[in-house]
Formats: C-alpha cells, structure tokens, sequence
C-alpha cells in the first residue's frame, strides 16, 4: 500500500500542471426555507416514500405517547410489513350529493354510480403546489370517511336535515355528503371533511370555515329514537348537549365535545388539535393525521392512497377565511399587544400550548384519556369575529363576553380586567383578524 | 381483522383460532373468524372469499370478528391487547400477533 501510495504521489507531482482556473465564486445551493413551498414539497417527498421517515415523524409528532389517539398509531401506523401499512389502497368512486340526487335520496334510495364513474384519483402525482391543492380539495369534498347511515335517514327528513345542519348551496349541492361505493361493495351516503369544516352562507359554500350549524349529536339521537336503537338515556342526554357546532371526538368515555374549529392558518400553527395532542413541526404531521384519520373513520379496513392524504394537507394549509374590509383598528392592536399578544404570537395569532391549569378553562379534554396532553393549544384568531362560540369547548357565545369580567365560566382571564371602552377597542381589532 | 397472506404455492387458509391476551400475556377468551373476504383490486372492495390463494399470490383479506364479551368493563377498554391468530396455510399452522387497542366506543364523529 504505502508503494502505490508513493507511486500516485510522484504521479501526481510529475504530471504536467494543470491549466490555471480562474476564481469562481462558491456556489452555494441553500436549503429552501422552512413552511416555504418548496420545503413542504420536498418533506412530501419523505412522506411518500419512505416508511421509516413516516414512522419516526409519528412518534415525534405525537405529544404524549400514552393517550388513546397515540397508542392506536404508534401500534399501527407506519410498520412497512405489518400494520397498516399492509391494508388495501382505496382510491374510492364517489359523487358529491347535489340536486340531481335530492327526489332519490329523499325517498330512502341510494342512486347506483354510474358505471364509468373514474376513482378520485387517476394515479398521477401532482409535481407542483396549486396541482395537490387541486387534488387535495376533491379529497376534502369527495373521500368518504365513512358510510354514514344517520346522514342516510336525515336525506329522508328534509326538516330535520336542515334542523341539524345538513346545509345546501343555492345550486343544490350538499358540501359533505357524497354517494359512493364502499369498500363492502355495497353503495352508501358517507360523509366527508366538508361535513364538519365547510359552511354554506348567502347559498356559498365557505371551505375551511367551522359548520356551527352541524348538530351531530340531535341527528345520531333522533335516528336512534326512531329507530329504537337508543342505547341508554345517558346517551341520549350527553348528546343532545353537544348542541350545534360541538361534537365528541374521543374514543373514551370522557364528556369532553369540542367546538368544531375553523382551518384557518393552520400552517402557521406548530400544533394540532385543541388538546396540542399532535405537533406540527413539518408537514409531514398533518399529512399522517390525515392518513390515520382516513383510515381509522373507515374502521382500518383500507387505508388512502398517501398522496390523497397529502394533497389533503396541502389544501388545508391553502384554506383561507373570506376577506373582509375594515379599517385601521390602532387602540385596539396596541391593546392586543399589550395583553394577548404574548400566548397569541404567530402569524395567524394562534401560538404554543399552555397547560391546562394556568388557562383555567375546564381541563376535561386535557386532561382525558383520548387525547389529552394536559395542556390547551392556544388558538389561532383569523376571522375570530366570525368563530364564535369561544374557547375549545364552545362555552363562550361572544367576544364580548370572552373578555367581560362578569363572565361566569372559568378560565381564560386575559383581556378580562380592561376597561369597557378598552374592551370594545380590543374587540373592534379583533374584528379586523 | 385483516390479514396479508402470501402464498408461495396455491394454499387454503384456515383460521384455527384467534385469541386475546392482556398485557402480562395471559390469555382472556378466543373469538370466532366468520365471512371471510378477500379485498379486490378491480371492484375496489372486498368480495365474497372461498379461503384459497393461488400460488405466489399475496391476498388481502378480512374476518368479521365475533364481540369480546369477555372485555365488559370500561376499565378494560383503555388498555393494549394482543390478538394472537392461529392460521393454517396449506395445512400449515402459523401464528402472528398484533397488539390493538380496544376502545370504549368508537370517536361518534372521526377527527
């Protein structure tokens, strides 16, 4: 070795001299900015194809390992050769419940697909961001995340259905229900992300905005009653006092509802659900709740293809509330700085998690066996004027009576010990968000 | 509960037992495995299975589950288990395990 290594050394030194270069200047390729387009796009890359980078995202995303939410994952999710990972790919055939369908549906009938109706998705991967926001906006729309037999029975009961929030544009459509084949064969009205977290207005369908219409519990509770399948009348009662907008989305026995939030800002938020239950450091978090969502609502007999999922995401981080005009608000905005602007400091004025006993607002969720973390993210504020009612829980039905003194439920004192004109100046800025 | 089979020959599969053991390992009761299917690619749904895989074929299929009576109380559903599934392939037994948890009730609205 050392022979051949002298040899390359005299070689070296013997050879002609190589030409002189002129000076370049160093080329440096720079890593694309963290939440810029180009670096979400290249985490997607890690999302779908490789396994081990899945798996070690889950386990960091997830802030408390022992909750139920997190065990069902961490026992199921992203294993490569067993798990979930091993589930059929489901790229289901499904349409949008609209007009056309209404008589048929409203009868009990389920309309038959047409036969050459496409699966949602062609099997393309979309290469740039406006084309996943395109795919991820049918998937919102369009996947089903289950058949929904309650929704079945609402379509038959037009006044109940508008009762319960089963909303209509003015063009007939029904954002959140689709008709589609199920993985049993069997075609069924199922419901979608749109069900929950798209709201008709002025005959518009607002995607991203909360449906503080939807009462989930009211539909579940009357089918039951009408069709004798009430569990127990504790049931009844629990769910019947969701009311409109709240729901239970724990796998536990706990009474915890939420209030169904608005998706605004969600890119600008590091962590996810009201309990902070998962962290949102790279995309690639919101892309494997969405996975597991998909696949956990559909009893994890399939799972979706991932870059449904993803696209999935990649609309939700586009989501933005409705413009709105109003004017220069500069008490107000000091007033915000001066007493919110510590907890609510990103750019969609949402901000960290806090732990439940400093913010003092019913610890149920936070506390709970499902999701809880012991901790409350604090919300983002985009279009809060229109987020009403407040807090996770939807305890609170106005701004006005967030920030009064006179409040009787607990928690959050922040903005509470203003001044009444303080009150209305803070509240008249945050009606500009 | 679902399986992935792969078969190196044409085979029959048999579920001989299914049983659930706690978290110490010991075993609380067996459930039955009924109305096998088989997902299919093509009709993108699972179908009507008679318990046999051709030869290097890999089959995705599904049992419907008897109820674990033997899991009754709340305090028992906020816990992990093993599912312990006893097959024969091709007059082959094998076991595998999966852990899963059992919830009280499923999430009324998925989130």
């Amino acid at each position: 070795m050392k022979s051949c290594a002298l040899i390359a050394v005299l070689a070296i030194a013997c050879s002609d001299p190589a030409p002189p270069t002129p000076p370049t200047e160093p080329i440096t390729v720079s890593p694309p900015a963290p939440w810029s387009d180009a670096w979400i796009l290249e985490q997607g890359t890690k999302f779908l194809g490789d396994t081990s980078a899945r798996r070690a995202a889950l386990e960091a995303a997830l802030t408390n390992h022992d909750n139920m939410y997190s065990r069902i994952r961490i026992a199921a999710y992203g294993l490569g050769d067993r798990g979930w990972d091993l589930l059929p790919v489901w790229n289901p055939r499904s349409i949008p419940v609209d007009a056309a369908q209404t008589p048929a549906l409203g009868r009990g009938e389920i309309p038959a697909l047409p036969a050459d109706r496409a699966p949602l998705w062609n099997g393309v991967t979309p290469t740039t961001m406006p084309e996943w926001i395109a795919l991820g906006r049918r998937v919102f729309f369009e996947y089903p995340m289950r058949a929904e037999i309650f929704m079945e029975y609402a379509l038959t009961e037009p006044a109940l259905a508008s009762d319960v929030g089963v909303q209509r544009t003015k063009a007939g459509d029904v954002p959140g229900l689709v008709v589609f084949a199920n993985v049993d064969g069997e075609t069924r009205v199922g419901i979608t992300c749109a069900i929950c977290h798209s709201n008709v207005k002025d005959g518009e369908d607002i995607p991203g905005q909360a449906r503080r219409s939807f009462d989930y519990g009211k539909l579940r509770i009357t089918y039951d009653r009408v069709h004798g399948t009430l569990r127990s009348e504790d049931e009844a009662k629990r769910m019947m006092s969701w009311g409109p907008g709240r729901a239970d989305v724990t796998e536990d026995d706990d009474e915890d509802p939420v209030a169904i939030p608005d998706l605004w800002g969600l890119r600008d938020q590091r962590w996810l659900t009201q309990a902070g239950t998962i962290r949102h450091e790279s995309p690639v978090a919101l892309a494997i709740r969405q996975e597991t969502q998909l696949t956990d609502s559909n009893h994890a007999l399939v799972r979706p293809p991932r870059e449904l999922a993803w696209a999935l995401a990649m609309y939700i981080y586009s989501l933005k509330p409705p413009a709105h005009e109003s004017a220069p608000q500069p008490r107000g905005a000091a007033l915000f700085t001066e007493n919110c602007a510590r907890c609510h400091a990103n750019a969609a004025y949402g901000g960290t998690t806090v732990s439940a006993a400093s913010i003092g607002t019913d610890p149920a969720l936070a506390t709970g066996k499902g999701r809880g973390t012991g901790k409350y993210r604090v919300p983002g504020l985009l279009d809060v004027r229109n987020g009403a009612p407040y807090l996770h829980h939807g305890a609170v039905v106005s701004l006005d009576e967030l920030l009064s003194p006179a409040r009787t439920e607990p928690g959050h004192k922040a903005g509470t010990k203003l001044s009444a004109d303080d009150r209305a100046a803070l509240i008249a800025f945050l009606e500009t968000l | 509960m679902q399986l992935s089979i792969a078969a190196g020959d044409a085979a029959t599969v048999q579920i001989k037992s299914v049983e659930v053991l706690d978290e110490k390992g010991a075993s609380l009761g067996t459930l039955s495995a009924t109305k096998p299917t088989r997902w299919s690619a093509t009709a993108s749904a699972y179908e009507a299975w008679d318990e046999n895989v051709g030869a290097s074929q890999t089959a995705l299929v599904s049992y419907v589950l008897s109820q674990p009576g033997f899991i009754d109380r709340y305090d028992s559903h906020d816990r992990m288990y093993t599912v312990k599934v006893t097959a024969s392939i091709g007059g082959v037994e094998q076991a595998l395990t999966s852990t899963v948890m059992v919830v009280a009730q499923p999430a009324p609205m998925p989130t």
